[in-house]
């Protein structure tokens, strides 16, 4: 074997290169298939619509956490107004719905645009400033998308907008059940998407700019634009996770379309479940999420927040790395 | 002729005035050393190089291959595409990646890709401390063996152009020494042109072609081995700001 293929051996956590990272591939890809498949089955065989909705906002958070965790996680840029990119991506729906009646994949398709236009738009005023300043414009944005959306008649203004969106296909044997598989199908789209973004040269790229932007910079990594591509996946990802629901409730108002509990959810989830791996946001989106729906049955639906908020600080306080974290140091793997 | 050439440059830092009319040049294959004591903007003057602090007045210039192209405005991933790559003060190593994720980072850089795997290759025969280490997170090597991945890395970029600036800070003497070989035997055996800032100047004299001396922001002094051996008294009264006996 010549020593330039033995470096390239050597080089072992090359993604999609050695045998072993070809098998992990393949088992995740599995696993995307069995969970769609289990969605379908689900769908046919449950009975109680409850279900169909409360599974629906615990699938929609874990695409809105991995969305979020794009920027948030890997790149270490903390977006406080991922409920803008939501709200976009709801209002978009909302208009194609009311001008045209459009189609759920023209609405998810034009609110990932969208989302990915307003990613740049803010990445490109605000990225040259760093930490807390960037994390002050992207509340900003929350506001200025709101107050936009309330100025706007022709979608309904503050007092919301009654639409009324196409049909289920028959198929699907229901509009909650086709939600819910429409729903599934871009989760599991944009996990694929993050674990990609984390085993390709991108996201080893992401890693050391949050590391030391200088240090990225000095190996050559075009950080600037990097991030502006982050911005883009992460602004199209949240804003696509809010299109559906337009289809779901015939009924939207800003006051859901950009409430503070998805923003408050988006960054708790990832932080609680673990930032640096894909594994994190979807564990932190389930758990959460789903007691938040059982709490919100038996307790209170106000009390969700509180919840959220009590194990945030916890976790923040106690395993800044998440569950993903814990369980790395209880194994003993390398944490990088 | 090939050449990294500064002309008339000055910079700083929001008011602060740093670099005053600095002019140098470093000729393809040549080994310059900049020297200094501490604060007379070394490290700045190849920070404006790198593209990490934009320059106020005049140029920083690679004539090379007949082109000519002016570095002052461009950011630093570009200019490590137009074939300068730096190994900077203190190392900048990305220290929560390993040490084959560092290099693989930087060879992943457009220039550095053409010739990723022969470069990864010949680093890790060059240098085996990192084949040992390759897995290790770089934050958790020694200051000698974090130099040598920084230099290393600044390789898989593959430049014409290797900018050095002082690889002896906080590094014991004899590490030292193993520093600047390995940078004297990679100048070599890689045909690159180095201009390296270093104040503890008796080994870099000693591989030099050039020596520049600053002070104040200023070049005080210019050194050529063309006009006979470099004289290290000289070169220390100059750094010193002694007159000339």
């Amino acid at each position: 074997m010549s020593s330039r293929e033995t470096a390239m051996d050597l080089a072992v956590r090359r993604p999609g290169r050695s045998p072993s990272a070809g098998r992990r591939s393949l088992v995740f890809a599995l696993g995307c298939v069995g969970v769609l498949a289990l969605g379908v089955v689900l769908t046919r065989t449950v009975e109680n619509p409850y279900i169909f909705f409360a599974g629906y906002v615990v699938i929609q958070y874990v695409a809105v956490a991995t969305g979020w965790n794009v920027l948030g996680g890997y790149a270490g840029y903390i977006n406080f107004g991922p409920t803008a990119f939501y709200g976009v991506g709801v209002y978009t729906a909302a208009f194609l719905v009311k001008a045209m009646g459009a189609p759920l994949p023209v609405s998810i398709a034009a609110a990932g645009a969208a989302g990915a236009l307003l990613g740049l738009a803010m990445g490109w005023m605000t990225l040259r400033v760093q930490g807390v300043y960037f994390a002050i414009a992207t509340i900003a944005l929350v506001v200025m998308a709101e107050t936009v959306v309330h100025n706007i008649d022709y979608l309904g203004g503050a007092s919301g907008l009654a639409l009324m969106p196409p049909q289920a296909p028959a198929w699907a044997g229901g509009q909650p059940q086709f939600m819910l598989m429409v729903m599934l199908a871009i989760a599991v789209a944009f996990v694929a998407a993050a674990r990609w973004i984390e085993i390709s040269a991108m996201g080893r790229a992401l890693r050391a700019l949050k590391a030391s932007e200088v240090a990225a910079e000095c190996a050559g990594v075009p950080t600037f634009r990097l991030k502006l591509i982050a911005c883009a996946i992460s602004g199209a990802m949240l804003a696509i996770a809010g299109a559906p629901y337009v289809y779901y409730a015939s009924f939207i108002e800003p006051g859901t379309a950009f409430s503070l509990a998805l923003s408050l959810n988006a960054i708790a989830m990832p932080l609680i479940g673990g930032k640096r791996s894909w594994v994190g946001p979807v564990l932190g989106a389930l758990l959460l999420a789903t007691v938040q729906q059982a709490a919100s049955v038996t307790i209170s639906s106000e009390l969700n927040i509180l919840v959220v908020g009590v194990v945030l600080i916890a976790f923040v306080a106690v395993a800044p790395d998440g569950i993903v974290g814990i369980v790395e140091k209880l194994t003993g793997r390398r944490g990088a | 002729m090939n050449r990294l050439v500064i002309e008339g440059l000055s910079a700083g830092y929001g008011a602060v005035t740093v670099l005053r009319d600095v002019s140098i040049e470093v000729r393809e294959g040549e080994f310059v050393a900049l020297l200094g004591t501490n604060g007379n903007g070394k490290s700045t003057l190849l920070n404006t190089v790198m593209g990490l602090v934009k320059p106020t007045a005049g140029r920083v210039a690679l004539e090379w291959d007949g082109r000519r192209v002016d570095l002052g405005g461009l950011a630093p991933h570009a200019i490590v595409r137009e074939g300068i790559a730096i190994v900077p003060e203190g190392r900048r190593l990305v220290p929560t990646l390993s040490v084959t994720e560092n290099l693989l980072l930087a060879g992943s850089s457009p220039r550095g890709r053409a010739t990723l795997a022969d470069t990864l290759a010949w680093c890790f025969d060059t240098f085996p401390v990192l084949k040992e280490r390759r897995a290790q997170l770089a934050g958790t090597m020694s200051g000698g063996q974090q130099q040598l991945l920084a230099i290393a890395r600044a390789l898989m970029c593959a430049p014409t152009v290797l900018v050095i600036d002082e690889p002896s800070v906080g590094l014991a003497p004899i590490v030292v020494g193993q520093v600047f070989e390995a940078i004297a035997r990679l100048q070599e055996s890689r045909k690159l042109t180095i201009l390296m800032a270093e104040q503890s100047f008796f080994q870099a004299v000693d591989v030099a072609s050039r020596a520049y001396v600053m002070q104040h922001g200023r070049i005080i002094r210019t050194l050529d081995r063309a006009d006979g051996a470099i004289d290290h008294a000289e070169i220390r009264n100059a750094m010193m700001g002694v007159a000339a006996a």
